[in-house]
């Protein structure tokens, strides 16, 4: 099948092909990275690739200045892992860091540039209970939030709703497992936790190969593309990072993605990360991997969803279809995350966290025209 | 010698509008703004009236948009969306506000990207080659303080965003009219009847609010940085005397960092340039009733730049 | 005035605070020599109030993260 390309993945693919854009493509460019969430991340590659001489200041404003957002972010992740792990720290409980905490509090590539909106960490189920106790303790708190929502989190997904921090306003979610209970895959959260691996004291990550199987998980079963670029990005870091510098990972990812029961979102990460990206990915492997393939019919359904939904959600970029297709994906999701006589009418994880930050996608003129200022941390310390 | 955009016809503005859109360059930012409103077209063209006029720009830093979103939109409840290239921020307003939806949005461009600056909410103004910033607390009547000083020789810089460079604390302008509302608009209409206002739109979440028309002189200057001059707390008090009281920089520092968009994003580089600014500022606290004795205070303060 | 880079604060310091905070800086040190330090720098007796006061100052550090025990 063609594979259409657009400037944004170009781009991204051969770097070198900056310094050879007009004014013209890079308005074309700056409008696909930010709708992508990559405005930060192409930075961060035209900082890697000492091409910031060479390239025009205007565009490079907007690059800049989604690369010390992500900065800042990058700060900030330390400091809530640091305060995570003391507070949870009376419960010999290790703070395993999920997503984007992991990639920046271990310095992978791929953190340059990134924005979160949260932080995720994983917690035997068995210490939910306290964990919660301890960390409400020490400042995060669930907003109060409608019954309804709560019972979604607590009782059908077993879940903490997300938290947010009274004094710094972070969010975390906690998370017990990587897919909810009621989905059609279970991996078996111990011998995830089990795997992880410790950082600074008290902070852990996935190891290696669990965290390439969480994030094809994450974005294969989830029904979020909004940044599906992005997220096929990640892999393809993960995979070439932990490739070539780690020995043996090559052999242990399909193994454990079996056993873990999650051959079939690891196929699709392998599968489309070769696609698009060409991420160099031993034959062996791929041949291995081929037991998480659907069948052949379901494989072109399959091409044909993603190969749109991954695209960044920007009118320039988009196939014909592309909404329809993200639209049956997000059903997928959902199919896969609660069997059929589960699946009732209720808010995605995306659009609670909205309600609870006051977010909104669309924001109220009145609250909108005063641009809310981050009140600074600031703390006198007086004199009597 | 580029022309100026009063040189075009309004007809002919209205239609640039409504197909590829006008190019517009306010300070270091510039913006291809598409609408078929009327009233953004002659709001435009009467505010905007000085600014060069721009046939084709390769590159925009903001692409925006209001417009209804589809044809029955336009007809029975006329509602107008903000785009920013093709994402809506924000919910869509009465027609009637078109021309403060574009200035708002203009604005939130700029509060909310841009982190190459250090932005606080302040109007800025320059005399004798010195910057006066103006944090913008409710209540403190800053953009009334701000359009009489410009009313009174001082150059615009903004009447809304410190555009602090990262470098060396210098000020750098974004020339654009001076939003005012309430009671503000007939305070200064009788302050200078020669003022040019754009449309007036009212019933908006701050009442009525009208936009001036900066000077040309501000306009022109539009691309010169300035120098920390003065970092001055104002505060409208009915019935007060005129009070201008220096503060010690730390509270300066800590009260101007409240009014910030992205000191916190900046972390140790806001610090450093903050205090690069706040160090170079003389700083007081302001109270006043009366702008004739306001602008009086000001000017014997700008005496003190050399 | 303080910035506090692992914690992102600014912090603004009274007078007292600040040789404490000084002081720490090159170097940890035991709290009684602190206060020593500190009552040198400012010019006051080491007596009860001086030391109660600058304990609430060291307590209130601490709770920033500013400051810490080892």
């Amino acid at each position: 099948m063609s594979r259409v390309s657009y400037l944004l993945l170009d781009v991204l693919r051969y770097p070198e092909t900056l310094t050879g854009l007009t004014l013209s493509e890079w308005n074309q460019l700056i409008p696909q990275a930010r709708h992508a969430l990559l405005l930060g991340r192409l930075h961060a590659l035209i900082l890697h690739k000492g091409l910031l001489d060479e390239l025009p200041e205007q565009p490079l404003n907007h690059t800049l200045s989604a690369y010390l957002a992500s900065e800042k972010q990058r700060a900030t992740t330390a400091w809530e892992a640091t305060k995570l792990s003391r507070a949870l720290d009376s419960l010999q409980l290790p703070v395993i860091l999920l997503k984007g905490g992991a990639y920046f509090q271990t310095n992978l590539q791929i953190s340059q540039g990134r924005l979160l909106s949260d932080i995720d960490i994983l917690v035997p189920k068995a210490k939910l209970d306290e964990a919660e106790q301890r960390l409400n303790a020490e400042g995060w708190m669930s907003n109060k939030l409608a019954e309804y929502d709560q019972r979604y989190y607590r009782e059908w997904m077993h879940e903490i709703p997300p938290l947010k921090h009274i004094t710094r306003g972070s969010f975390l979610d906690v998370h017990h497992t990587i897919l909810p209970p009621t989905a059609k895959y279970r991996p078996d959260p111990a011998k995830i936790m089990a795997a992880a691996k410790e950082i600074t004291p008290g902070v852990y990550t996935l190891g290696s190969v669990d965290m390439v199987i969480h994030s094809a998980t994450h974005l294969f079963h989830e029904g979020d593309f909004d940044h599906g670029l992005r997220d096929i990005l990640d892999l393809h870091g993960l995979l070439t990072y932990f490739g070539d510098h780690e020995p043996g990972f090559w052999d242990e990812l399909v193994p454990r993605a079996i056993e873990l029961d999650l051959i079939n979102p690891l196929y699709y990460a392998l599968h489309y990360c070769s696609l698009i990206l060409a991420t160099d990915i031993p034959q062996r492997v791929i041949q291995q991997a081929k037991q998480g393939e659907p069948n052949p019919l379901m494989s072109r359904v399959m091409d044909w969803l993603f190969m749109r939904a991954l695209r960044p959600d920007h009118p320039s970029c988009d196939l014909p279809f592309t909404g329809f297709a993200r639209l049956l994906l997000y059903v997928r999701s959902h199919y896969l995350r609660m069997p059929l006589h589960l699946l009732i009418p209720h808010l995605s994880r995306k659009a609670w966290r909205r309600r609870v930050a006051d977010k909104g996608e669309q924001t109220a003129p009145g609250e909108a025209f005063n641009i809310p200022k981050p009140k600074p941390s600031f703390w006198r310390f007086w004199a009597r | 010698m580029m022309p100026h955009i009063s040189e075009l016809d309004l007809q002919h503005l209205h239609s640039l509008l409504r197909s590829t859109g006008l190019y517009l360059k306010t300070g270091p930012f510039t913006y291809r703004i598409r609408s078929s409103v009327p009233s953004i077209a002659e709001g435009l063209h009467l505010l905007y009236g000085d600014n060069p006029y721009f046939q084709q720009l390769d590159f925009v830093d903001f692409d925006i948009r209001l417009d209804s979103p589809n044809r029955l939109r336009r007809r029975f409840r006329p509602k107008l969306d903000f785009y920013f290239d093709h994402q809506t921020p924000f919910k869509p307003l009465p027609v009637t506000q078109a021309y403060a939806f574009l200035e708002w949005g203009m604005n939130w461009c700029i509060s909310v990207h841009m982190n190459q600056y250090l932005k606080l909410h302040a109007a800025v103004l320059e005399k004798n080659g010195k910057a006066l910033v103006m944090p913008a607390a409710p209540g403190s009547g800053k953009s009334t303080l701000c359009a009489a000083l410009m009313l009174r020789g001082w150059r615009l810089l903004s009447d809304e965003h410190a555009l602090v460079s990262l470098q060396d604390a210098s000020l750098i302008p974004v020339c654009r009219p001076v939003s005012l509302k309430n009671q503000s608009i007939d305070v200064i209409k009788n302050f200078e009847p020669a003022a040019v206002f754009g449309p007036v739109c009212e019933d908006t979440h701050k009442g009525t609010v009208v936009h001036m028309q900066p000077d040309s002189r501000s306009v022109e200057l539009d691309d010169q940085r300035v120098e920390p001059g003065w970092l001055v707390f104002p505060k409208y008090v009915p019935e007060s005397e005129t009070r201008l009281t220096e503060r010690i920089k730390e509270t300066a520092f800590l009260k101007a960092g409240d009014q910030s968009f992205n000191y916190s994003l900046l972390g140790a580089k806001g610090f450093e340039v903050m205090s690069k600014l706040v160090g170079a500022s003389d700083c007081y606290n302001f109270s006043y009733s009366n702008l004739d004795e306001a602008v009086t205070t000001f000017d014997k303060l700008s005496e003190t730049a050399a | 005035m303080l910035y506090h880079t692992a914690s992102g604060d600014t912090l603004l310091l009274s007078s007292t605070a600040v040789p404490l905070v000084a002081r720490l800086q090159q170097g940890p040190l035991e709290k009684q020599a602190l206060f020593e330090y500190a009552a040198e720098e400012l010019n006051f007796e080491l007596d009860e109030s001086f030391i109660s006061h600058m304990e609430e100052v060291l307590s209130g550090l601490m709770k920033r993260d500013i400051v810490a025990t080892q």
